[in-house]
């Protein structure tokens, strides 16, 4: 112990211990899993469960889900639930369930609430009779008492994101003027009866958990003061208050989801950025305060408790980058720890379900094939890895993992590919510790790491293979427009970014030239982002879209950045760009830097020469098709695991 | 590499890299097998896909009927299609996927093609419009698109079998009098605006693969001029031309499947029987060619490949039976590939659903409870294994594999049992092979193999077993028919077979004495097969019985070969046999050599004589019932693997 005691000490509420301070995040499953895991009503639940959390958090909607019944106590769904309780417990960590206390659409597609109206879903909202409050708080109020009786160690009540509690708290969306609506007193009043409904359920000896959203993030929210006055009022009947932020499915369609990253934050939002909150409940009220979001560094955990401004840290997408992390912690072994890079794959809206996968951790939704060790080869070969890129050294580790005799060649001075640039970026924090992570496993490797060695193929068929990764990545592409001379790759600026001074045009505003032009701006330089598509990042997913898109507009009005979308290229001066837009009007942008972020290409040609050497050859990462981290890491995973 | 330098030359096609000339066919699984394995989509697709090839391939269909989607690319398939790719993709294989092209009935039971009329599968067909055809070619180019975007590596589009590519192309089926119909350039019309348009769909840079019937084996077919036509027409879209020939579900029930063993094929024909047709290609068209149906021999392979009759070779079943073929290829371990013995009972059809299994592959569709490699076991026994026909070995194999002290006791000169009668037929070299294979494989093994030894009960106690597996099999049955003794057993003129000379009645027209009817005949012998059923080899599965059939037609009008069905032999005489029809009308037919083919009975006697030397005692094989290869094996393995 020592580095860590505050995180590591246990915590009494009532009858009930908690091991420690950490609290995994109930988090759902995309329903079509069918073949890829075993299915335990939450994400990555089998492992969470392993991981060392002192409470391990269940979704009472997904495990539904799981039993196809309407109630997860039901008789024909208590098999499942049983089961899932068992995983739960399997390594000495409570067992929380998760209720909902939300309005879902009718057979109509109306939705409960305070109001008639529009929901904030987009639906047509109905305004909720007293008498149905009423069964609504019956009806939770027994749910959270068989929840207890069946053997959960705590439920948690979801107030915050899309719940009755945020919707009747919003004085836009409350136009009620019964004793529900109007002042903060009576659009706390259904939540605040609710909460006591069910404690007298459970008892004043069962923990009871509310997580809440401290703001919506949208016009239509409620204040911090208001969500202050709630808590107090509950103080008595709770036990824990959860901070989070936003809401789920503002808008009800993908592109206007903008209050989700508040709730699942992308790489733009600071790392616990709730934290401030918890510090105040934890100042006007007795309440014990757990955080939600961002949590991913143990030092920061360590000290937010240690100053007393929360008591536990609750960890959702970074527990399925590592659901060791509390492990890993508690042993000393934080080095150790696989960072979440924030880039939300995992969660099944950022691509409507094309990619669900981590970035970093193969084995998401993949128990059934990817076991937590791989065993050693029967017949270990030479392995030669070309390219020290994250696709590269990911390959490297798991070959060695596997016991084979890994050579690992990176040309430059330094492992990390592309990912060197993200030393100089306000928002890459993430891939660098990422990377930083990397490094530090193959240091602790037996991987021959041979910097500063061009990969020839004379080279390589010297060190008489079995097998070949080549991972040699892509090149930024330098597009066929006059006077291309006179712009740089945009790449090439983050070293030196503070020395950018003066009007910018970026052509190409995928998510290399967005950021940039971003950051560049707030360094408070005129940027004008020139983007063929009809979106800055278009290609990129949906939560980091929104991510973006919600860090240009929280700069406010002083950012000086203009997006050209729909718009190309025809030449490039020596002081600026002509434009062309989608309606063949010309226009001239001056500019003092002129910056390339066009994309990449695969370094085929180069790929293609260490073909041939040995048949056990394959091409992984940037220079198989130009990609993220989330493609090389799973596919060098495999690649590696099954050499 | 060296002995197989081509097969494993990797290709270049633009862009994309193939590691080696082998290629993984789609085939597809039997919904049924919710408890029978993971189902990734497509037959044995887990360990295809971990097994060397170059390629992997799925079929669509496989994919729908996880997701239970319309289309692979739906928003609720994705997370599954996801999944299959990366399994696909697990050891660095490329991934293709398969699309329909096809005209399959709609509810009302009509299929679409080109003409009103009579569908190839027995229902009614209706013309397409030139709007149907417009929509299905823009489905089909959708598809392309969005498998490419998804990431896969290929399409393969079916222009083969029972597609509207063929049934375009006769000039049975196709009636039409416009633009697509008439002459061989319109009846190739449809099927080239079709590739055209996906070629421009996908761009230049994606690689095609078209798979074709050469002929479609019935008497509709066009002709394979007219294929190499429409070869020669669509040569700069498609890179890959994969030629099989027959069809699938002609005539639309079981009994006239007779062009599924063209494309599926059996024992009857020549392994590659379509590598002929390759070379033409190869010599008339500017595309790479892959050949599809009997490839096994990887000799054969790359001798095919040297010579270039072909580039590539498609692996369908033998993948069934041994999906690491391409690895031991490599590895120079060849000899330890299972060899296919092309019984055909892993297509559904075959048994309709009846026994599904693959005669020398336990794990096929049992990835769940079969593993690649078995555990030693913690406590190992002397197993005594009695008979050394093939489920012996396997026994005596599995046993050994496990790390048990094994003895096989064999009373003859020579391990392989009933197999030994396949050194002389025409149609038995997969059975040779696989009998070799099980010597090579004992050979290697740890197994005490005792030849010339009777397995007395005595000499069984004084080995002190602690486990026997009897596998003594069973005895041609001699009917009790009066002059039986002027009739030899069938099995017993293997050995002599060109000594046979003048006219044959076979009593017993079950696989063996068809079988053997067919090799006499073919050696200019009168033939007479007397058999009590309905039909030749009623017993057998549907395509040997169509592979049979069509042996048969195939060898021409001088065949000189008769079935007497539902008839009987009531005395044999010394110059011939007096039969019974199902009239009661008697016949005699004269004939010099008198054959018993009335199958076999199990050694019940012997088999329980080694019942109480030790209580872990069990048959299996023959003596246990009488039946095939595919029983003794899969039985043998799960009784040695749980010893």
């Amino acid at each position: 112990m020592g580095k860590f005691d505050h995180l590591f000490s246990p915590l009494r509420i009532h009858d009930t211990i908690l091991k420690n301070r950490v609290v995994t995040a109930p988090m759902s499953v995309p329903t079509a899993t069918l073949i890829s895991t075993t299915q335990y009503g939450g994400m990555s639940l089998l492992d969470k469960a392993a991981g060392g959390a002192g409470v391990v958090t269940v979704c009472e909607h997904k495990l539904r889900s799981v039993t196809l019944q309407e109630n997860v106590f039901q008789k024909y769904a208590r098999d499942v639930t049983r089961e899932v309780i068992s995983v739960m417990r399997q390594a000495g960590g409570l067992s929380q369930i998760e209720l909902f206390f939300h309005g879902f659409p009718d057979q109509d597609g109306k939705i409960p609430g305070p109001s008639d109206g529009i929901h904030h879903t987009g639906g047509q909202m109905k305004a909720l009779t007293k008498a149905e409050m009423q069964t609504i708080i019956a009806d939770l109020s027994q749910y959270a008492r068989d929840a207890k009786d069946f053997g959960f160690d705590m439920v948690m009540l979801h107030f915050g994101h899309d719940s009755y509690c945020s919707v009747f708290m919003s004085p836009v969306w409350n136009q009620r003027t019964d004793e529900y609506g109007g002042s903060i007193e009576n659009r706390t009043r259904f939540p605040r009866e609710a909460i006591k409904a069910i404690r007298e359920a459970v008892g004043p000896d069962f923990p009871l958990m509310v997580r809440i959203s401290r703001e919506l993030m949208v016009p239509e929210t409620y204040t911090e003061d208001d969500m202050m006055t709630f808590i107090k009022s509950v103080e008595d009947d709770v036990d824990i208050i959860n901070v989070s932020a936003g809401m789920d499915c503002y808008g009800g369609t993908i592109d206007k989801y903008v209050a989700n990253n508040y709730a699942m934050p992308s790489i733009f939002i600071p790392r616990m950025y709730n934290l401030d909150f918890c510090e105040r409940v934890k100042k006007e009220t007795d309440l014990v305060a757990c955080v939600v979001g961002s949590v991913a560094d143990p030092v920061a955990c360590e000290a937010a408790i240690a100053e007393g401004k929360v008591d536990l840290v609750m960890l959702g997408r970074q527990l399925v980058a590592d659901p060791f992390w509390p492990k890993k912690a508690q042993e000393g072994r934080e080095k150790e720890i696989v960072p979440c890079l924030r880039c939300l794959n995992c969660y099944h809206v950022a691509t409507e379900h094309t990619n669900v996968q981590c970035s970093v951790n193969p084995r998401f939704r993949r128990e059934n094939r990817v076991p937590l060790k791989l065993t050693e080869s029967k017949s270990p070969k030479r392995v030669v890895i070309v390219g020290g890129g994250p696709a590269g050294m990911k390959a490297a580790l798991v070959a060695d993992e596997r016991g084979h005799k890994v050579t690992l060649i990176e040309k430059s001075a330094e492992l990390g590919g592309n990912l060197k640039y993200a030393d100089y970026g306000d928002y890459k924090q993430d891939v660098v510790d990422y990377r930083e992570y990397l490094k530090y496993m193959l240091s602790k490797s037996q991987v021959d790491v041979q910097l500063n060695t061009p990969a020839t193929e004379e080279y390589v068929r010297s060190l008489d293979p079995e097998a070949i990764i080549v991972a040699v990545g892509a090149d930024f592409i330098t597009p066929n427009i006059p006077g291309v001379a006179y712009a740089i790759q945009a790449a090439s600026v983050y070293p030196r970014l503070d020395e950018i001074d003066g009007d910018v045009v970026i052509i190409g505003g995928g998510s290399i030239g967005s950021e940039l032009g971003l950051e560049l701006a707030v360094r408070e330089n005129k940027v004008t982002v020139v983007e063929q598509n009809k979106a800055l990042a278009e290609r990129s997913n949906w939560l980091y879209r929104h991510g973006l898109y919600n860090a240009i507009k929280d700069q406010g009005e002083d950012l000086d950045f203009t997006a050209k979308l729909e718009t190309t290229v025809k030449e490039i001066k020596e002081d600026g760009v002509v434009t062309v837009d989608k309606d063949g009007n010309e226009e001239f942008v001056p500019a003092d830097h002129i910056l390339l972020a066009v994309g990449t290409k695969p370094r085929k040609e180069l790929a293609i020469s260490f073909f041939g050497i040995t048949p056990e050859t394959a091409m992984v990462g940037d220079c198989y098709k130009a990609s993220q981290i989330l493609e090389g890491t799973n596919e060098a995973y495999f690649l590696a695991a099954n050499l | 590499m060296g002995k197989y330098e081509n097969l494993f030359a990797p290709l270049e096609v633009r862009n994309t890299v193939l590691k080696n000339r082998i290629l993984a066919a789609p085939m597809g699984v039997p919904r049924a097998n919710i408890i029978s394995t993971t189902d990734y989509g497509g037959i044995s697709l887990y360990d295809k896909s971990l097994g060397g090839s170059a390629v992997v391939t799925v079929n669509e269909y496989g994919i729908i009927n996880i997701s239970k989607q319309k289309n692979a690319f739906d928003k609720y398939a994705r997370d599954v299609t996801r999944e299959v790719l990366s399994v696909m993709r697990q050891a660095g294989s490329l991934a293709q996927i398969q699309f329909g092209f096809h005209g399959f009935p709609d509810e009302n039971g009509v299929s679409m093609g080109p003409s009103d009329g009579t569908s190839l599968t027995g229902g009614p067909m209706k013309a397409m419009t030139k709007d149907d055809m417009q929509a299905m070619i823009e489905e089909l180019c959708e598809k392309a698109v969005a498998a490419r975007d998804f990431g896969f590596d290929m399409v393969m589009i079916p222009m083969g079998h029972d597609g509207l590519g063929s049934v375009f192309l006769s000039p049975v089926w196709n009636k039409r009098t416009d633009e697509y119909g008439g002459s061989v350039e319109n009846r190739t019309r449809f099927q080239r605006e079709a590739i055209q348009a996906v070629r421009a769909a996908v761009g230049p840079d994606f690689p095609l693969m078209v798979r074709v019937s050469r002929q479609l084996m019935v008497p509709e077919s066009y002709s394979e001029d007219d294929m190499i036509y429409f070869i020669q027409s669509i040569e700069e879209e498609v890179d890959i031309i994969i030629v099989s020939a027959g069809m699938d579900c002609y005539g639309g029930s079981i009994d006239k499947y007779i062009a599924n063993t063209y494309a599926h094929s059996t024992i009857f024909l020549p392994r590659m029987h379509n590598l002929d047709f390759c070379e033409r290609i190869k010599q008339e068209c500017d595309v790479l060619v892959c050949a599809v149906g009997g490839v096994s021999d990887p000799e054969v392979s790359e001798a095919a490949i040297a010579e270039g009759k072909v580039d590539l070779v498609m692996l369908g079943r033998q993948l069934v039976a041994d999906p690491f073929w391409p690895k031991k290829v490599q590895e120079g371990r060849e000899k330890e590939i299972v060899p296919c013995i092309r019984c055909l009972n892993c297509y559904h059809i075959s048994t309709v659903h009846a026994n599904v299994q693959c005669s020398v592959n336990p794990r096929f569709r049992r990835e769940n409870r079969v593993p690649l490699a078995l555990a030693k076991a913690k406590s190992p026994k002397h197993v005594v294994v009695i008979g050394g026909g093939p489920a012996g070995m396997k026994a005596a194999l599995v046993a050994d594999e496990r790390g048990h002290d094994v003895t096989l006791i064999e009373k003859s000169a020579e391990l392989g049992g009933n197999l030994k009668y396949a050194d002389y037929g025409d149609f038995k070299e997969d059975i040779v092979n696989y009998r070799e294979y099980l010597k090579y494989m004992l050979s290697e093994s740890n197994v005490d193999v005792q030849l010339n030894t009777t397995a007395t009960e005595e000499y069984v106690k004084s080995l002190e077993p602690e486990a026997i597996i009897v596998a003594v099999g069973a005895d041609f049955i001699t009917p009790q028919i009066s002059g039986v003794a002027y009739a030899v057993q069938a099995a017993s003129v293997y050995p002599r077979l060109d000594e046979i000379d003048g006219d044959v009645v076979i009593i017993g027209g079950g696989s063996i004495g068809s079988e053997l009817g067919l090799e006499l005949a073919a050696r200019e012998n009168k033939v007479t097969i007397v058999e009590q059923n309905s039909a030749l080899a009623e017993r057998s599965n549907w395509l040997y019985r169509h592979g049979l059939y069509n042996a048969i037609r195939d060898a021409g009008e001088d065949l000189d070969l008769t079935a007497m069905l539902e008839t009987t032999v009531k005395e044999i005489k010394e110059d011939g046999v007096v039969t019974v029809d199902k009239d009661g009308t008697e016949a005699f037919v004269p004939a010099k050599f008198i054959l018993l083919a009335v199958g076999t009975k199990p050694r019940k006697d012997l088999a329980m004589s080694f019942y109480g030397i030790t209580p872990e005692t069990a048959m299996v094989g023959d003596c246990y019932k009488a039946a095939q290869i595919l029983e003794g094996t899969n039985e043998a393995y799960f009784l040695a693997a749980n010893l």
